[in-house]
């Protein structure tokens, strides 16, 4: 990608641009609006300033951001990666190494073998990965190395100099067998007996010191899921208490996931289809939510596609709140559908914000509606690419927050080359835009804290055939507040 | 009182075409004006702008007072108009057409007695569209005779008619004028029909007013031509050619017709006599319509 | 004024009535209802059968009915222009504005005729064929039977506005013209050019065919179990329409009143 770019400060917040080598951004996730970036932040240095690690170099802050020019290469080490309080843990193989960064290079803060209950990179390309496996569960300002394995929880509590496993919480469901397809009982050249294989499938949230285990199975009509939650006592040997158990039967297509603080697990999802109403066919995407465990499902349907994300905490108050987009190329009948289709460059876009109230419940009507306008490339019937990213979901993302306020902001990719950012201003979005990003190729958007300064930042990735893969550098607008 | 209707020099354009120039003209109440001229004199023109249907260029149009522009809704009903070729719904009976025309003149109208009026009882069940050409005509005068007009616009309303049927459209049309006191504009190529119904003859000739004079006195004795029988017609017709007061002297089936230059008809039968020929008559000629018309227009 | 227009109208009416050509846009439509129900069955199945009139009505009006309202609407006054019969009405004592106004109802009437009739076609089949109950998502009613009715009947009459600029578009048009199929085809012509560029100029807000299936939004949200709202779409779809149905209406006067009528 070209290093031409222009970022315009309109009426707020303003932008820095930075060009962040080997930066890759996953897209957020629908039901929490966070960022799973294949990044880390750390003040390696210390100078107060959370530096960014990603999986093969590291780059320190100067001013605020990471400079490309203030690389620091990684260990060459072939181990899953975490970070805590600027010290960069590796579990290689066979061992730990736990380093912290000084006086130019890498030195080692604590190193030992060890023999992990689980140690599986995930995939061949060598070198670091980054995983989540520090806890601190005693909350002693110390983390622990927590690993699910295919026993239970492993456990490693650090003793004086090393770390061994203190514990194996025994939380896990019990395998089943698979469900493979048919299968010879007596093959001709041999009398054996192929038995399927075993598997368990389950989702584990360790949150502190409990930990809370959820599984699924097929159920008539949907899925049946097993939710038990057990209180983790790290100063008793991490004596496991259980503390609920429930089930909870459900339509398909929910996931679990949580939408306030009230510690109990939620579930949402959504699914679109074509609406039988129209002989164009016109999606409805459906979401759907339980935040009383499975008693009652909330639902909105809005004519969309897959938006990029449906659940979001977008007033900071800690309860997660839902998006609906509405496309408005299919806003109307057929005709004038077709028409637009065939036609139109210039396409209405709506985005509609539902909060959560204290009850868990979310509004009938829209709370906040923000209308956006997205110029094509070309009408949506040429499928170009940036056609097909519109119909996708993922022009438009309003997962940051780019002035600090606590409120969610919008951008909008609205051409081929440019983003508009939209700030929240208390009632609703205004009309013009507080910040426009314009560049010259055509770019995947994302939009995450890369410096960990609390202003979401906005990540141009320089598209390679349609392929998430970087084909070049990253640029990356940092925001600096108003 | 004022004239029925009042043209004061009305000019007609469309496009770079002047049909209609500096036209005056006035017709009284009751008057029975006939419209003459060649084909594109500007007659239809002229019933145009008198019913609304085209605006003038320039001058000013009045009738019963009123401009038919301005006060057009205080004229309508009290006006009739038929235009060349007039067209109805043909997939509607003829009483339904003129129901239908009648309600639009806001008139209660019984439609059964302008029917028979103009001879068309018989057929008021029939389509318009499958009546012959002279029926359709006598619809269109039907139309307009709706409500008793007290003016009439009539652009060649005999078109299409027989004899009989011309006949008795004039007649009908001399009755309104003599015992209703309706005014009457009526276009026509016939002579004869202007000369019958036509109080007054108006000619135009590219646009313009060339001639208008009462039909009484257009078509009055003309002194200077005479008829005369005579036994050997054929001596006494050379004999006045030779005469320097005899303009032409042209033997025709059998009669002298002698038009004198600056002689009179005692001068003529006396110099006959004393030429030895038996005089049997001295018929004064009366002028047509015709020969005036042509005569006005030069041809 | 108003007593002449009405009379005018009454007259227009009666004609109409009686040739067979105003029947066809109304027999159309219904075949395009009946067609519909090909694509799109109705079944006592338990569940309502809003979706087949969703699916019918906007068929049904919004690419045939329309269709039809220009074409009948552009004959209007080029068939009395060519038939020479508006010369027999406009020597009455009528307005040529008034006269216009007569036609303008008439278009309306039609229109009307076609919203009513695909109404009836398309409920009378739910109802018939079907079921029109409420409209429910797991065992709870969203919208009653009566929400539904509401939200189609609102949305009939707010399809008069579109329909109003039409009519109006289309006897401006016929003024334009000497005969029916030259007016025919200007105007569907015409309306389909612009319905092609109108995207592409970003003119579309201001074109009052954009709006003609905004009436029945909500009621195909409904159907969609989406809560849509009346406001503001149908504030456009009202200004707009009517700022043009008046625009073509004052422009056909215009050019009423300047036509000589000598042929």
């Amino acid at each position: 990608m070209t290093a031409t770019a222009l970022a315009l400060a309109l009426t707020g917040v303003s932008f820095i641009a930075h060009d962040i080598p080997g930066l890759s951004v996953d897209s957020v996730d629908p039901f929490t609006g966070q960022n799973s970036g294949r990044f880390r932040n750390a003040d390696l240095d210390g100078d107060g300033h959370p530096d960014l690690l990603l999986a093969d170099s590291a780059y320190r802050s100067v001013d605020g951001w990471p400079d490309a020019a203030a690389a620091i290469e990684m260990p060459e080490l072939r181990a899953a990666c975490d970070v805590w309080q600027g010290l960069l843990y590796c579990r290689v193989r066979a061992g730990l190494d736990v380093m912290e960064w000084g006086e130019g290079h890498w030195r080692p803060v604590l190193t030992h073998d060890i023999v992990w209950a689980r140690w599986r990179p995930p995939d061949d390309s060598g070198g670091l990965w980054f995983e989540r496996f520090l806890h601190d569960m005693d909350a002693d300002g110390v983390p622990e190395i927590v690993i699910p394995a295919a026993t239970g929880l492993s456990v490693y509590v650090r003793d004086e100099t090393v770390y061994r496993e203190a514990a194996v919480l025994d939380v896990l469901p019990p395998m089943a067998l698979c469900t493979d397809g048919p299968q010879r009982l007596w093959p001709a050249d041999a009398r054996s007996i192929r038995f399927p294989s075993r598997a368990m499938h389950c989702r584990l949230w360790l949150d502190g010191r409990h930990v809370t285990v959820i599984t699924d199975e097929e159920g008539r009509g949907g899925e049946v899921w097993h939710v038990r939650r057990f209180a983790v006592d790290p100063r008793c040997g991490f004596e496991m208490t259980e503390l609920e158990s429930m089930q909870i039967a459900l339509p398909p297509g929910f996931e679990p996931c949580a939408l306030n603080g009230d510690g109990m697990v939620d579930f949402a999802g959504g699914d679109w289809s074509f609406s039988d109403r129209m002989p164009v066919p016109s999606p409805v995407f459906e979401t759907q939510a339980t935040t009383d465990g499975g008693r009652s499902i909330q639902v909105r349907r809005s004519r969309s596609f897959t938006p990029k994300c449906s659940f979001i905490d977008f007033d900071g108050d800690g309860d997660a709140d839902m998006i609906t987009e509405s496309m408005g190329v299919f806003d109307g009948g057929v005709r004038e559908t077709a028409n637009r289709m065939l036609t139109s460059r210039d396409v209405a876009h709506a985005i509609e914000v539902r909060f959560q109230d204290a009850r868990g419940r979310f509004s009938e009507k829209a709370d906040v509606c923000v209308r956006v306008t997205i110029s094509l490339d070309k009408p949506l019937w040429r499928q170009t690419d940036f056609g097909n990213r519109y119909l996708a979901g993922e022009l438009v993302d309003i997962s940051g927050d780019f002035n600090g306020d606590g409120y969610r902001d919008l951008a909008v990719q609205n051409s081929p080359n440019r983003i508009s950012l939209f700030e929240y201003a208390g009632r609703g979005f205004p009309r013009q835009p507080a910040a426009l990003l314009a560049f010259d190729d055509d770019a995947e958007v994302l939009v995450a804290d890369v410096n960990a300064d609390g202003l979401s930042d906005v990540a141009l990735v320089p598209r390679d055939g349609g392929s998430r893969a970087p084909s070049g550098k990253t640029k990356v607008y940092f925001a600096q507040g108003e | 009182m004022p004239a029925c209707i009042q043209i004061a020099q009305v000019t007609k354009t469309f496009g770079a075409t002047v049909a209609v120039s500096d036209l005056s003209l006035e017709v009284e109440t009751g008057e029975v004006l006939g419209l003459l001229g060649p084909n594109g004199a500007g007659k239809s023109t002229t019933l145009c702008m008198l019913s609304g249907l085209v605006r003038p260029t320039s001058g000013t149009i009045a009738l019963f007072g009123k401009d038919p522009l301005v006060q057009f809704l205080d004229i309508a009903p009290r006006m009739g108009v038929l235009m060349e070729r007039p067209a109805f719904y043909n997939h509607l009976s003829v009483r339904k057409n003129l129901s239908l025309l009648a309600a639009l003149s806001g008139r209660e109208v019984t439609i059964d007695r302008t029917l028979d009026l103009v001879g068309l009882l018989r057929v008021a069940s029939q389509k318009v569209g499958k009546l012959s050409r002279g029926m359709r005509q006598r619809v269109g005068l039907a139309q307009a005779l709706i409500g008793d007009p007290e003016l009439l616009l009539l652009d060649e309303p005999t078109s299409g008619l027989d004899v009989e049927s011309t006949q008795e459209m004039l007649h009908l049309l001399r009755r309104l004028a003599d015992e209703a006191h309706v005014t009457i504009v009526f276009s026509s190529h016939m002579m004869h029909e202007v000369e019958s119904l036509c109080d007054r003859v108006a000619i135009l000739n590219g646009g313009r007013l060339v001639a208008c004079e009462a039909t009484d006195d257009l078509m009055s004795y003309d002194s200077s031509a005479v008829d005369v029988v005579v036994e050997a017609p054929e001596g006494a017709a050379r004999r006045l050619a030779d005469q320097a007061w005899v303009e032409s002297a042209t033997l025709r089936s059998g009669r002298i017709e002698v038009r004198l230059r600056d002689g009179t008809v005692p001068q003529l039968t006396a110099f006959l006599v004393a030429s030895g020929y038996k005089v049997s008559g001295v018929i004064p000629k009366r002028r047509t319509l015709q020969e005036y018309f042509l005569k006005v227009l030069n041809v | 004024m108003i007593g002449r227009i009405w009379t005018a109208y009454t007259v227009e009416l009666r004609k109409a009535l009686r040739s067979a050509s105003t029947y066809v846009g109304p027999v159309l439509v219904m075949l395009a209802v009946a067609g519909a129900l090909v694509v799109h069955p109705v079944d006592r199945d338990g569940a309502s059968d809003y979706g087949f009139v969703a699916y019918a009505t906007p068929l049904a009006l919004n690419l045939l009915g329309i269709f039809m309202t220009l074409v009948f609407c552009s004959g209007l006054v080029a068939s009395e222009l060519s038939h020479g019969t508006i010369r027999m009405v406009l020597v009455r004592p009528l307005l040529r504005r008034e006269f216009l106004a007569a036609k303008l109802l008439l278009g309306m009437t039609y229109a009307l005729g076609l919203v009513v009739l695909v109404a009836a076609s398309a409920w009378g089949t739910a109802h018939a064929l079907g079921d029109t109950a409420g409209v429910g998502y797991g065992g709870e009613i969203l919208y009653t039977t009566s929400q539904m009715r509401w939200a189609y009947g609102a949305g009939m009459l707010l399809s008069m506005a579109p329909f109003a600029a039409a009519v109006s578009y289309a006897v401006f048009i016929s003024t334009l013209t000497r005969s029916t199929g030259p007016a025919a085809a200007l105007s569907l012509g015409l309306w389909l050019l612009v319905e092609g560029i109108k995207h592409p100029l970003g003119i579309e807000a201001y074109v009052f065919s954009t709006y003609l299936e905004t009436p029945w939004r909500v009621f195909s949200g409904r159907v969609d179990l989406i809560d849509t709202a009346w406001f503001p779409e149908a504030k456009y779809c009202l200004g707009v329409s009517l700022a043009m149905a008046l625009t073509f209406a004052f422009l056909s006067v215009y050019v009423l009143n300047r036509r000589n009528l000598n042929e």
